[in-house]
């Protein structure tokens, strides 16, 4: 990714903040707790969840700051990814929840594959979108179900009619040209 | 150590699935345990991640967030790093649905949690815009049935300060954009008489054809539809005026009352306008 931001690097803040720096912690949140809210937000879905997961990722950053391995990837993109985790995993939790207490609302026919895929492409960012309509057929639908949607692999199989194999096949695809797509555009190196 | 041995060694296909959380845990246990040996395919997993990262649209989470963080680490006073507010009100269950955040100049930002002024043409402050962000698909879905054609919410927060003259420009050119009107409340005889307009600096409510108020009293704005009316702020007693204001993007109605100066906690008699959000 582009360099940012000015000041201490990603690295010297996460050292920081594992030697108590309040500052530090602030600093973090201020560069990439916008792009750790709204995937939360986005896949969760209610915001009272999208909170308790944003602010878990950053009160674990500060608890366990040594989780964070530089050589794993970039911060931003490891912090995004621990709270597509969680969210995922709240989602996941209220529906089943939702099912063992037999709320109506899951009586009622959701929408279909194509109509939950747009809505999906709303929380995409102008480059985001570019790169992801240049996706050849079965790749972008299958990234938008099963990042944003949070579905696993079978569930998207099921929601376009495929088989999983063919999903999981067309996410790592979908992912290898995603990020090149993302390089034409100037969002990644 | 690496990993040594054929492509087809490696779960490629499911690690991509694992990128994004789509795995059964079975799936994502298998993963893990080759990833604690495999730097490609670790390597592979941070492309993925990065990829993945870039996609969605960046808002600033609500300050209530950076609250509750500051105070899990011992540092319950330390300002909101994306608005540089000190917050030292006692979050409680309304802090979600409260209205504008509207602090003192001494940085005491405790506020009413029913009433709080919309920023004022007087000491405004310059929003900075937030970009579209969808509901749940599955509510979602059925506002892109109901209402195809209707593009999603914009969300604001406060972010530095701006002189009045900026305000009242920043108001003018974004209802000068054919996109920038947001919404148009209309009085009961259905005459257009406020716009709330956008641009990429904030939003703004523009009074047109109101009546002035006598002393004492004041136009207050509130969210309304879905559930108890919340309000937004004050608007001031003038007729035509231009205010800032903060729009969350849950909101879909908007309604315009006439209060005591300092604000009702409900709406109080009818309401002047009203309007859809429609975007």
């Amino acid at each position: 990714m582009r360099r940012e931001h000015d000041g201490p690097g990603d690295d010297a803040l996460v050292a920081a903040v594992s030697g108590r720096d309040h500052e530090a912690l602030s600093e973090i949140y201020r560069r990439y707790g916008g792009a750790v809210w709204s995937v939360a937000r986005h896949v969760c879905g209610r915001t009272e969840l999208a909170k308790e997961v944003c602010q878990a990722v950053f009160t674990e950053l500060w608890s366990h700051p040594e989780r964070f391995d530089p050589a794993e990837g970039a911060l931003r993109s490891w912090l995004v990814a621990q709270a597509h985790a969680r969210a995922v995993h709240v989602a996941r939790s209220q529906g089943t929840q939702r099912r063992q207490d037999g709320d109506a609302r899951t009586e009622q026919t959701p929408p279909s594959a194509e109509v939950e895929i747009a809505v999906h492409a709303r929380a995409l960012t102008d480059d985001g979108r570019r790169a992801i309509d240049q996706l050849v057929p079965g790749e972008r639908e299958a990234l938008l179900l099963a990042y944003f949607g949070g579905h696993t692999t079978s569930e998207t199989a099921r929601l376009l009619g495929t088989l999983e194999d063919t999903v999981k096949n067309h996410l790592r695809s979908g992912l290898l040209n995603l990020r090149r797509a993302l390089e034409v555009e100037g969002v990644m190196t | 150590m690496s990993h040594v041995g054929p492509v087809s060694d490696h779960p490629l296909d499911d690690l991509a699935a694992y990128a994004v959380d789509a795995l059964e845990p079975a799936e994502r246990d298998a993963v893990d345990d080759h990833l604690a040996h495999c730097s490609a395919c670790s390597a592979e997993l941070a492309s993925h991640r990065e990829a993945l990262g870039a996609l969605a649209t960046v808002e600033a989470p609500p300050p209530e967030v950076w609250q509750d963080i500051a105070a899990a680490i011992g540092a319950p006073g330390l300002p909101d790093p994306h608005t540089g507010r000190r917050v030292t009100a006692t979050r409680d269950e309304s802090v979600s649905s409260r209205p504008l955040d509207q602090g003192s100049e001494d940085g005491d930002d405790r506020v009413d949690d029913r009433v709080a002024p919309v920023t004022s043409l007087a000491g405004a402050e310059r929003v900075r815009a937030r970009r579209p962000s969808p509901p749940r698909w599955v509510a979602a879905a059925a506002v892109l049935v109901a209402v195809a054609g209707v593009a999603g919410l914009v969300g604001f927060a406060l972010g530095s300060s701006s002189d009045d003259a900026n305000i009242g420009s920043l108001a003018q050119q974004a209802a000068d954009d054919p996109n920038g009107v947001l919404a148009t409340l209309a009085d009961g005889d259905g005459r257009q008489v406020a716009r709330v307009v956008a641009d990429e600096d904030g939003a703004f409510i523009l009074l047109d054809a109101l009546d002035d108020l006598p002393e004492g009293r004041a136009y207050q704005l509130w969210s309304v539809g879905e559930s108890e009316p919340v309000s937004l702020g004050m608007l001031g007693r003038d007729g035509t005026n231009t205010v800032a204001f903060r729009l969350p993007p849950t909101i879909r109605e908007l309604a315009i009352s006439v209060a005591p100066t300092s604000g009702d906690s409900a709406p109080s008699g009818e309401f002047q306008a009203s309007g859809s959000v429609l975007r």
